[in-house]
């Protein structure tokens, strides 16, 4: 069954040089377009399915349109044209978006922008006491969400005493809290060392493992090829869209497009333009290991 | 004889002195770096990469030890820590979250205008500022705000650059920024750094950019100094970086694991390029001998 469908979705955003652009929208629409405004089209024409249970992982260089996207799918941005549905929602329908958000949890780069309370496990709670969960019930989700990505022996601390890759962990607790049938995370390692990381990831995984429909945008090749499936975006379009393996051995196409592969694609790669008889398709450590040793024999 | 200008001497800082959340987050750390030199820190999350980048330009008072920089002691008598915040830029993380100004110029300008510099003098700074970070002479009349992410960051880099400090410290400069971005910001950096000659820190998470970048790196280990070595021989510690909660880059492990499987490579491999090189010689050698056979 499809979680997320989009249908010809289109997206611009209007630019304004002041603040009081509401004001300036209105007396643009009579009489000269003020020049002020000016609309910035970021996707075009989109069509995508996600089925339920899926991991699926979105690359694009800076301004290729994949947060945009992903801001569709919980109604934080709605389209121009075009529609997009989330289990059952539409996302532009006003009467279901409290619904839609808490089936959708969203999780961003900058777990500064994200964590409102002093305390770590008020933080958490924050979402659970819009929602009117009882205390008792909230009590033992605070505990799971914060167990489930390791930040249990720091319920009682502030945030601002963590360390950045703490409080991103601390920011998905507060989504798992919610039990949301579908995750978006929006780069939410681009901040993070390589242990917190694997930590985020491993939490990410586990999620996915449990049933949660997982919308990953990350600019690390290595942890897309993670997912079960990739989806890349250009210019506002989806340009590539299937298996990491299938998407990964298109090595040149990607670097044009401002992205990269993983190391150990790239090194199959060189080894085939050396005339090596090697795969195109190679995403993971252990396999390239095994073929290199294949090689040598 | 080479010029010190960072010396750390037996540097402690402890968070919240006297609550139950005393955390000493910098731990007895001595290093100095050479002028000139560029120098990658790494660390896992909360090794106090960032608390020790504070101390370097003063913004934040030491709980214990010195902190020397161009051969004095930014606390010591007499000495004007705000002349030591001109000679020491620091770009945090998301540097462009600081920009403010109403115009890409003006925001630039800023530091320099600080600094009490004439009109003129400020003009010249911004736009070789400018230039040395890719920022077109078109956006400088353009609010910040309209960049993209990348073109933000690089123009809140030259807002530092634009102070000419002799020493440069940037946090996580191309943190967030897509494989293209991240390449350019660290090109112009290195860039600015063999042109203009100073001593660049570079703190990053990202192993690839450390090594294709710095010279030498300080590994940092829950507060305390892990190793400062040239970077070449880093990563023949790959096991023990592993360890700490550092990556080491991909094609690194996959060295690691092919050595596992009988396959060597060598300990210093660390660039998809050498690791294509030392495979291709390893199977003409094998075709060799078996030739000779």
């Amino acid at each position: 069954m499809n979680i997320i469908e989009v249908k010809g979705l289109s997206f611009e955003y209007r630019c304004f040089d002041a603040e009081e652009s509401e004001k300036q929208e209105k007396s643009s629409q009579s009489g000269q377009p003020d020049e002020n405004v000016k609309t910035v089209p970021v996707l075009h024409n989109i069509d995508l399915e996600i089925t339920e249970g899926q991991f699926v992982a979105i690359l694009g260089h800076n301004g290729s349109g994949k947060s945009t996207l992903a801001k569709h799918f919980n109604g934080i941005l709605t389209p121009t044209s075009g529609t997009v549905t989330v289990d059952g929602m539409d996302v532009s329908d006003d009467s279901t978006l409290r619904r839609l958000r808490q089936t959708v949890g969203m999780v961003f780069q900058n777990p500064d922008n994200q964590i409102v309370a002093t305390i770590v496990e008020e933080d958490v709670a924050f979402a659970l006491e819009n929602l009117g969960v009882p205390p008792a019930e909230i009590r033992i989700r605070i505990d799971a969400a914060l167990e489930s990505v390791g930040m249990t022996k720091f319920a009682k601390h502030a945030p601002h005493q963590l360390s950045g890759g703490q409080k991103q962990r601390v920011a998905i607790a507060g989504i798992i809290a919610m039990n949301p049938k579908c995750i978006v995370l929006d780069e939410p390692t681009a901040m993070l060392d390589p242990k917190g990381r694997s930590e985020v990831v491993k939490t990410v995984k586990k999620l996915n493992a449990q049933g949660a429909t997982v919308v990953y945008i990350t600019h690390y090749m290595e942890e897309a090829a993670l997912a079960e499936r990739v989806i890349v975006m250009d210019n506002g379009k989806i340009i590539m869209d299937g298996t990491p393996k299938s998407v990964f051995r298109e090595v040149n196409r990607l670097k044009e497009i401002g992205l990269d592969v993983p190391q150990v694609t790239e090194l199959a790669h060189r080894l085939r333009e050396s005339g090596m008889d090697f795969p195109d398709d190679v995403i993971g450590e252990e396999e390239c290991a095994e073929l290199i040793v294949k090689l040598m024999k | 004889m080479e010029t010190k200008v960072i010396e750390s001497k037996n540097l402690t800082y402890k968070y919240s002195v006297g609550t139950p959340f005393e955390v000493t987050a910098v731990n007895n750390i001595s290093f100095t770096v050479e002028k000139g030199n560029f120098i990658g820190i790494i660390g896992h999350t909360g090794s106090g990469k960032s608390t020790l980048m504070q101390h370097l330009n003063g913004l934040l008072k030491q709980t214990s030890g010195e902190v020397w920089i161009n051969g004095r002691d930014i606390r010591g008598k007499g000495v004007n820590i705000r002349e030591v915040r001109f000679e020491v830029g620091l770009v945090f993380q998301y540097s462009e979250h600081q920009l403010f100004e109403e115009t890409v110029f003006k925001d630039i300008a800023f530091g320099p205008r600080n600094m009490g510099l004439s009109d003129k003098q400020i003009e010249e700074r911004v736009r070789r500022a400018a230039k040395f970070m890719g920022v077109h002479d078109s956006w400088l009349e353009r609010s910040p705000f309209d960049l993209s992410g990348g073109q933000k960051r690089r123009v809140a880099l030259a807002g530092v650059i634009a102070m000419e400090p002799q020493i440069l410290i940037l946090d996580e400069p191309a943190a967030g920024l897509d494989p293209r971005g991240r390449d350019k910001v660290l090109e112009f950096i290195s860039d600015y750094h063999k042109k203009a000659g100073i001593t660049v820190i570079l703190v990053s998470h990202s192993m690839e950019d450390i090594v294709k970048y710095a010279g030498r790196v300080l590994v940092l280990n829950k507060g305390g100094i892990f190793c400062y070595e040239d970077t070449e021989k880093v990563f023949t510690r790959a096991d023990e970086i592993t360890e700490i909660g550092l990556g080491v880059p991909q094609i690194t492990r996959l060295t690691e694991r092919l050595r596992s499987m009988g396959v060597d490579l060598g300990n210093d491999v660390y660039t998809v390029e050498r690791a294509t090189e030392r495979i291709l010689a390893l199977i003409s050698k094998k075709a060799g001998d078996s030739c000779r056979e």
